[in-house]
């Protein structure tokens, strides 16, 4: 597959033009898995500053449009945009130069390590030898867990993931990704696991990247979820995009029915 | 502060008080450091009390445990640090033996320098961790499956190496490094320390600094306490796993040299009755490592090591047979995997 060589089918409903060059877009992008199409000619973009829902029953096809763009699935067909320029993302790092961090449900924490190396793990900072500036990752670590997520319940890097709750673990994964120059992040079912309070917190988390420059795209089943904290949505079934739409244009109902009746 | 971060704030977790404290509750390995102390206090307590029915607090017994711990604490660290990626190896007690003897051989009947000696037989350790990291990391095999065969292979080995010409069976070869060599390895440095103690020191200290201040010692955590993360953030688990076997079969080695140098001799049974991998793991797992992988720390995987010795030594003391001993650390190891899997569950 090349970057650029697609022909793009408009969505069924088109929302109402972006004022500016969305930041990343997906044309065109079809995935086959023997006879079965899992994706077929989606067109997917993400805009500066929102959250947009990726929405769909399952088997919709969300899954397969997560993975080929993380860069963990190569599509048969389909092409890549950042900021309107052709990008590449065949394989996860490239996925993740074009700035595109995926936080999965399961969440890609080690449970057992502290928070500050699971945020550096990969990346650690390094001195002489090879050994890891300890300093410099404590301080960093308390600044992006202040800066990015303010978790307050979060007093110490040095705290296992294990002893986090699932929110504070979402958390660190999203400050992680943030602060490694991610600006789009592709959450996948972040709340499914979450009690009410910690999904309240992962919901003002994307809302506050959002307004900070950092693009989310909310994989969710919970539409009432999707309809308080996203601009935009994108509604998928039987592999196609169905529908588009900006959350002032539409309604939970008329979402609901959409996904419904597919 | 946002209503989110005021709820969070008051569901904090971390207690309030000396910071020092708070890190001491959740250091890995408080088990092993509690119930060793308890141990030797016992002991101490015990000897001093009734000397004559039992001398452990003695120059001489203390002597025999400052030379005798630090040749499975040594093996231990090896161990320990592979277990944190989440791999075992059963082949240490032959490469700890066969690295003995790959020294000792040239040195003594070819007339190697003592030098070219060790690097060979150094040479050789390296050369198995790679063969083990290569067959499990590589090839997929589960390493406890992979270093049973490297086992019988290396016993295999040794049995052949150790063949005495005169009188064509397995024999115990000696081995006469020089006085300057057994100084520095073996030597008798003060009252009942002895220089293996310092070789420990060192081994652990070098430890210490791989699997908490160095690159590869996050990557070791991040393998072993979630493969699939460790693989999100680019971390290459197999290269990780085969450092992690490479480590382990160099300090089997040099503990096999250590042993060797003490006794002036080099026994082929090291490698196939003593059950010396046994008493490494067992050490390890009583240290705190999980037996899953992700977690472990140095002072653990010593401080095990240095438990199963002490009980090995207080039974010898009271003359209680052999075999209980055997039976003991089985005792210890199901109590440690027990307590190991509750840690587990409840992280």
């Amino acid at each position: 597959m090349t970057a650029a060589t697609t022909t793009a089918a408009a969505p069924a409903t088109t929302a109402t033009a972006p004022a500016r060059t969305p930041l990343f877009e997906a044309r065109g992008i079809s995935k086959a898995y023997g006879h079965v199409n899992a994706l077929m000619n989606v067109d997917f973009e993400v805009r500066h500053n929102e959250v947009v829902g990726l929405l769909g029953d399952n088997g919709a096809g969300k899954s397969t449009l997560i993975k080929i763009l993380s860069g963990v699935v190569i599509p048969d067909r389909g092409s890549f945009f950042r900021n309107g320029q052709p990008v590449d993302i065949s394989s996860r790092r490239k996925s993740e130069q074009a700035g595109i961090q995926t936080i999965y449900q399961d969440i890609a924490l080690v449970r057992s390590m502290s928070i500050m190396r699971n945020i550096y793990a990969g990346r650690e900072p390094l001195g002489p030898l090879g050994f890891m500036k300890m300093g410099e990752m404590r301080r960093t670590a308390v600044e992006i867990l202040d800066k990015y997520v303010r978790i307050a319940g979060i007093t110490s890097p040095d705290l296992l993931v294990e002893e986090l709750s699932g929110g504070q673990a979402q958390a660190v994964a999203i400050a992680r990704a943030v602060h490694f120059k991610r600006d789009i992040l592709l959450l996948d079912e972040p709340t499914s696991a979450l009690s009410v309070r910690e999904t309240e917190k992962v919901l003002a988390i994307m809302r506050e990247l959002a307004e900070s420059g950092v693009s989310c795209v909310f994989v969710t089943h919970n539409l009432y979820h999707a309809f308080r904290v996203c601009d935009r949505f994108t509604i998928m079934a039987h592999g196609q995009n169905v529908k588009t739409a900006l959350k002032a244009d539409t309604s939970l109902n008329e979402l609901t029915d959409i996904i419904m009746s597919h | 502060m946002s209503q989110i971060s005021a709820d969070l704030a008051a569901a904090r977790r971390v207690p309030q008080g000396a910071p020092w404290l708070w890190r001491l509750k959740r250091y890995q390995a408080i088990s092993v450091v509690v119930v060793y102390g308890l141990l030797l206090a016992v002991c101490l307590a015990w000897s001093f009390a009734a000397p004559s029915a039992f001398a452990f607090a003695t120059t001489g017994n203390l002597a025999v445990l400052s030379q005798q711990i630090p040749v499975t604490a040594i093996a231990a660290i090896g161990v320990g640090i592979l277990m944190v990626t989440g791999e075992f190896d059963i082949s240490i007690a032959g490469t700890f033996t066969l690295v003995a003897f790959i020294v000792a051989i040239p040195f003594s009947e070819a007339g190697w320098p003592l030098w070219l000696s060790m690097l060979a037989g150094f040479g050789t350790a390296v050369a198995i961790g790679v063969l083990n990291g290569l067959i499990t990391a590589w090839l997929g095999i589960p390493s406890f499956i992979a270093t049973i065969g490297m086992m019988f292979f290396l016993r295999g080995v040794i049995r052949f190496v150790s063949i005495n010409p005169q009188t064509n069976l397995n024999d115990s070869r000696p081995f006469f490094p020089g006085e300057t060599f057994e100084a520095v390895l073996t030597g008798h440095l003060f009252g009942p320390v002895y220089a293996q103690l310092v070789w420990l020191v060192v081994v652990a200290v070098i430890g210490y600094l791989i699997l908490n201040r160095h690159q590869i010692g996050n990557h070791m955590f991040t393998t072993g306490g979630n493969r699939d993360a460790a693989i999100a953030v680019g971390v290459n688990v197999r290269r990780v796993k085969l450092i992690a076997f490479v480590i382990c079969a160099v300090t089997a080695g040099f503990a096999g040299l250590l042993q060797a140098t003490r006794i002036n001799q080099i026994e082929p049974s090291f490698a196939t009755v003593s059950g010396f991998e046994l008493e490494a793991i067992a050490g390890v797992v009583v240290g705190g490592v999980s037996l899953y992988g992700g977690r472990g720390a140095i002072l653990g995987m010593v401080l095990g090591a240095a438990l199963i010795e002490t009980v090995d030594n207080v039974l010898v003391l009271i003359g209680a047979p052999e075999t209980i001993f055997k039976g003991l650390l089985g005792a210890i190891v199901i109590v440690a995997v027990i307590l190991n899997n509750i840690v587990r569950r409840r992280g």
